[in-house]
């Protein structure tokens, strides 16, 4: 039996001469919460269009509930929930009527969730969508999203133009609403990595077009860690060579920040050993990682 | 369900054009009606000296039987000038907005991404416009019918109402060529340029002799 949600095989998209996704591989398994990340430009807006067929590939696969997209009738598509990086609604229309237009698509239509979401957000019912801030046409895209109660949700973005409480509570939303729910899974993009690494089972790096890594958060959290020492005197040469050292990076005059995929206890007590006035481990989050995919030179562009 | 769906949200997003259409036509049609008594007075006022001057021309003579059978002036005025040049007019404006208006809005993404087939998507609009073409066209048609009646004019009214059943496949048919080249365009102001030049080509054969 299949357990992917959808699979994405060789996908490729070239704009003229320019090509924007290469080969792309990865399968989102039923239950699992995936992060999309990589900087700005790295390819993750045209992957999410690609799988919701709003553009074609040039190249490759996309298999959504185990079928090929283009392939896939309504029904199936009634169970894909979307929110685009700019979640441009029906302006001419008031919340009350883009919630009665969208509610006439989807037989599951959770009435209860929707009226739910519409008090939690104080979303205003008789109010012109084109009225709506940009945090509030976010929040009425998700409670869109989240009333037809979709197998697969796939959030471009969504966390942008939203406040950090707003942020927090868009994200525990989603937990609440998916947590607990066999073969429901989310494909979320976002440049918010901290908040993103709250809820992702899984992460896939994306950049320039590629993507460089999937890795589940578990094993992110266990596999790298750093160690930031301040030696006393000159650090000590023999140190770098050590095997599983990945990257050794300075911090003024003798502090290092030195990360570590394997062989830990040799590496730390070797650390120890030396006379030292600082000795902190702590665990790489995503943001380290995204550094270390993206490249130093992006964190200004994101 | 889904299909007419679509089509209810086509008809209010619209509904401001439909009104617009209706009330212009409601005009047309009220002023074609009370202006033909205004004509006919007149023609009968001209001249005899004049009037024979007058039948020597072609043109001078068509004119004198249009304002001499209120069927005939109905159906040039209306049916064959005002459904046809007014029509296109407004069959080129929702052409151009259906798919290239949606681009150009930026909603294409949230239309695309409902569960509906491309075909059930184009369709919906395609219904839309036509019943927004009849609506104001029909409506505009029943106006002149109910002004007749009430300035005391009759006319053929099974033969103009068959002409305007004419008129309206045609429209449509030129609506549908419109909404096929707004799928290819991403501003509707350009796709409005394509449909009327489009509309230009297919009427050049009338032209002829």
């Amino acid at each position: 039996m299949n357990d992917s949600c959808l699979q994405i095989k060789n996908l490729g998209k070239d704009f003229g001469s320019k090509r924007t996704l290469s080969a792309v591989t990865l399968s989102l398994e039923k239950g699992e919460i995936m992060g999309l990340v990589g900087p700005n430009g790295a390819g993750k807006t045209t992957m999410i269009k690609l799988i919701m067929g709003l553009l074609h590939p040039t190249a490759g696969s996309i298999k959504i509930f185990g079928n090929d997209r283009d392939t896939l009738s309504c029904s199936e598509w009634r169970q894909v929930g979307y929110i685009a990086d700019e979640p441009i609604l029906y302006d001419f229309m008031s919340v009350q009527k883009l919630i009665n237009f969208n509610r006439g698509f989807f037989p599951q239509w959770d009435e209860e969730k929707c009226r739910d979401l519409v008090a939690r957000f104080n979303l205003p019912l008789h109010e012109s969508v084109k009225n709506l801030s940009r945090g509030m046409t976010t929040q009425l895209s998700l409670t869109l999203a989240l009333a037809q109660v979709p197998r697969l949700l796939i959030l471009d973005e969504p966390l942008d133009g939203l406040d950090p409480m707003r942020r927090l509570e868009f994200l525990n939303l989603i937990l609440e609403d998916f947590t607990g729910q066999d073969g429901r899974s989310i494909l979320i993009s976002s440049h918010y990595l901290e908040e993103l690494e709250r809820i992702v089972d899984c992460i896939a790096f994306l950049h320039e077009g590629q993507l460089k890594r999937v890795v589940p958060m578990e094993q992110l959290k266990v596999e790298e860690k750093t160690i930031r020492v301040v030696f006393q005197k000159e650090p000590p040469e023999t140190l770098r060579g050590m095997p599983g050292i990945k990257q050794v990076q300075k911090e003024g005059k003798t502090g290092y920040l030195i990360t570590i995929e394997e062989n830990f206890n040799a590496i730390y007590e070797a650390c120890c050993s030396f006379p030292h006035f600082v000795l902190e481990i702590y665990h790489r989050n995503l943001e380290d990682m995204f550094h270390d995919y993206a490249g130093r030179d992006v964190n200004d562009r994101v | 369900m889904t299909v007419s769906n679509l089509v209810r949200k086509e008809l209010y997003q619209m509904r401001w054009i439909m009104i617009i259409g209706l009330l212009f036509c409601t005009g047309l049609a009220v002023i074609l009606a009370i202006t033909f008594n205004y004509l006919e007075q007149i023609v009968e006022e001209i001249p005899v000296e004049i009037m024979e001057l007058f039948t020597n021309y072609e043109v001078a003579r068509e004119l004198l039987a249009i304002f001499g059978n209120y069927s005939l002036y109905v159906w040039s005025q209306w049916n064959a000038k005002n459904l046809y040049q007014v029509g296109a007019l407004f069959a080129i404006i929702i052409a151009a907005i259906q798919f290239a208006g949606e681009v150009s809005r930026r909603t294409i993404g949230f239309y695309l991404t409902r569960p509906i087939s491309r075909w059930q998507g184009f369709l919906a609009k395609a219904a839309a416009g036509s019943l927004i073409l009849l609506i104001i066209f029909g409506g505009g048609t029943i106006i002149i019918w109910a002004a007749s009646i009430i300035i005391g004019q009759s006319a053929d009214w099974g033969r103009l109402f068959a002409a305007l059943v004419v008129s309206l496949v045609w429209l449509n048919v030129y609506y549908l060529v419109g909404c096929i080249i707004s799928t290819l365009s991403r501003e509707p102001i350009t796709a409005g340029v394509i449909i009327g030049l489009v509309g230009i080509g297919l009427s050049l054969p009338g032209l002829l002799p």
